[in-house]
């Protein structure tokens, strides 16, 4: 599995390139469900039958994997750390390493599109797009998913559209959500009052980093709910909508900190960023915490313009998973925060380095 | 070919198990496999029973001829047994849709390209990729993406 390995070292361009609007939504990402025809959903299906129905679609869709270069997982074959590596990724869910057996995930080229294999859903089609661009990102998953609908045959009715395992998922079969940074938010106090009225119009709002994380890094996932009665486009108009209006609550209170309490945010910044210089240990909730000032300080300009990329890919890198499978090697907690602490310092000498030479 | 370690029978499984920390690798045949309760979203859920013959008079239309999940069932796991599930309960399932999202209906989007024109971009976008004109199969990769049907000059006359 040395692909995974080179893939740890490497930057994921949905997190890490530019799009509309990334000094607040880094990336978009539209999830569509399917499931095939013929066969029960995955709760009731036995491992033996989910594993002859996973080497099934990857039969029929072998071409259409090989066209576009993508890769294949079976979950059974990977070590614990690999899987986990897989989640930190974001290519596979959570709840997808819950049982391992018969699931698996195909990942195109540039991470920006995946299929997970027998999660709730038979296929979960994937795609990713950098910054605020859902559009982009639906247009991806719908090409796959009807590439893949020419070569396995879908379930769909007339009324009720895509069917799905669960009744929530049903019509559209879409989950379309942004990744925002609310730093600013979090700082003036204002981030419940945000996050509440985003609920209150039925969005989901879950921290970037999983369950029990939740406002880690202030980093959120917005996403709607409703997946019926509605077109795609819609949908995403809609969720476009508010977040935008998300986007510019976090601008505003971004605006009153330069103008209001800006010594309190210099050096706020500039104490994040010389710990992450100069620590010798660092934790993974430390690391989130003080990548999120330091990514805001230099969106703000207080810090000196740096490769973004590099400190966008550090959101994801500085996980033990990541580590770990990079070092080629478990670690237990205290050598993974040594090695953290290491990989940041450099990672931030070359973000730095790397915009003087552009 | 491995052989299950249970009963010799040819391995269709590999497990990774972990007993008090240290990882054990099995290879099992599904039989053996399911009998150790090897984890398997299905391995906690019993295969539906077959219908007594009593029950089968009183409430056969309540139970999904496909997968024989019951609207009980799928009540308590608030999933759904199967794609038929949907025409076998399809007036249950339209109250329970109508509750969650408040419609019961799927709208389709109006615009984009036909079946007809994608698999005509398709087909393009294959013959590009053979003759390795792969400027020309980015070129057709977009399109596709960008939900575009095929370019006028290129598009076969009817
Ligand atoms: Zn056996
Ligand atoms: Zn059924």
């Amino acid at each position: 599995m040395t692909e995974l390995r080179a893939m740890s070292r490497r930057q994921a361009p949905w997190i890490a390139q530019p799009g509309p609007e990334s000094d607040i939504a880094l990336s978009s990402r539209v999830r569509l469900a399917r499931n095939l025809e013929q066969s029960r959903f995955t709760h009731i299906t036995p491992a033996d039958e989910l594993c002859e129905l996973r080497e099934g679609v990857l039969v029929a869709c072998a071409e259409l994997v090989a066209e576009r270069g993508g890769q294949v997982w079976r979950m059974e074959d990977l070590e614990d750390l690999q899987r986990r590596f897989l989640v930190e990724r974001h290519l596979v869910s959570v709840d997808f390493l819950q049982y391992i057996l018969g699931r698996g995930v195909i990942v195109g080229p540039d991470e920006d599109e995946a299929i997970m294999l027998n999660e709730e859903d038979h296929l979960r089609v994937q795609a990713f797009s950098p910054g605020l661009s859902p559009h982009r990102a639906l247009a991806r998953a719908r090409e796959l998913a009807e590439s893949v609908g020419q070569v396995v045959p879908l379930a769909y009715d007339e009324e009720f559209g895509y069917l799905t395992a669960c009744p929530t998922n049903v019509g559209t079969g879409m989950r379309a959500s942004v990744l925002v940074h609310l730093a600013g938010l979090g700082i003036t106090g204002d981030l419940d009052r945000v996050l509440h009225s985003l609920r209150r119009l039925r969005y989901t709002v879950r921290g970037f980093y999983g369950e029990g994380s939740d406002a880690l890094g202030s980093l959120f996932q917005v996403s709607h709910s409703v997946t019926l009665g509605r077109t795609e486009d819609e949908i995403l108009e809609e969720l476009l909508h508010h977040t935008r209006k998300v986007i510019s609550c976090e601008r505003r209170a971004r605006s009153v900190l330069l103008q209001k309490d800006l010594k309190r945010l210099e050096d706020r910044v500039a104490r994040a960023w010389g710990l992450l210089r100069s620590c010798r240990l660092l934790s993974t909730r430390e690391a989130f915490e003080l990548l999120s000032d330091v990514r805001m300080g230099t969106m703000l300009k207080i810090l000196p313009r740096m490769d973004e990329s590099i400190l966008n890919t550090l959101l994801i890198s500085v996980q033990s998973a990541h580590l770990q499978l990079a070092a080629g090697r478990s670690m237990d907690a205290a050598e993974r925060d040594e090695v953290r602490a290491d990989y940041v310092r450099e990672q931030l000498s070359q973000a730095v380095e790397g915009d003087e030479d552009r | 070919m491995t052989h299950c370690q249970d009963c010799d029978q040819p391995a269709r499984v590999r497990v990774t198990e972990i007993v008090h920390g240290e990882k054990h690798e099995l290879s099992l045949c599904s039989n053996c496999a399911r009998r150790r309760g090897v984890l398997t979203p299905a391995s906690a859920s019993i295969s539906p029973a077959a219908p007594t013959a009593e029950s089968r008079s009183r409430s056969l239309t309540l139970r999904c001829a496909h997968c024989g999940t019951s609207v009980a069932t799928m009540r308590r796991q608030g999933r759904v047994g199967c794609p038929h599930c949907y025409r076998s309960f399809r007036p249950q399932l339209r109250r329970l849709l109508q509750r969650i999202h408040g419609e019961t209906r799927h709208r389709t989007q109006e615009s984009g390209p036909s079946p007809q024109a994608l698999r005509t971009l398709r087909g393009q976008l294959r013959e590009a990729i053979e003759r390795e004109e792969y400027e020309r199969a980015a070129q057709l990769r977009d399109r596709i993406a960008r939900g575009e049907g095929p370019s006028p000059e290129t598009q076969a006359k009817p």
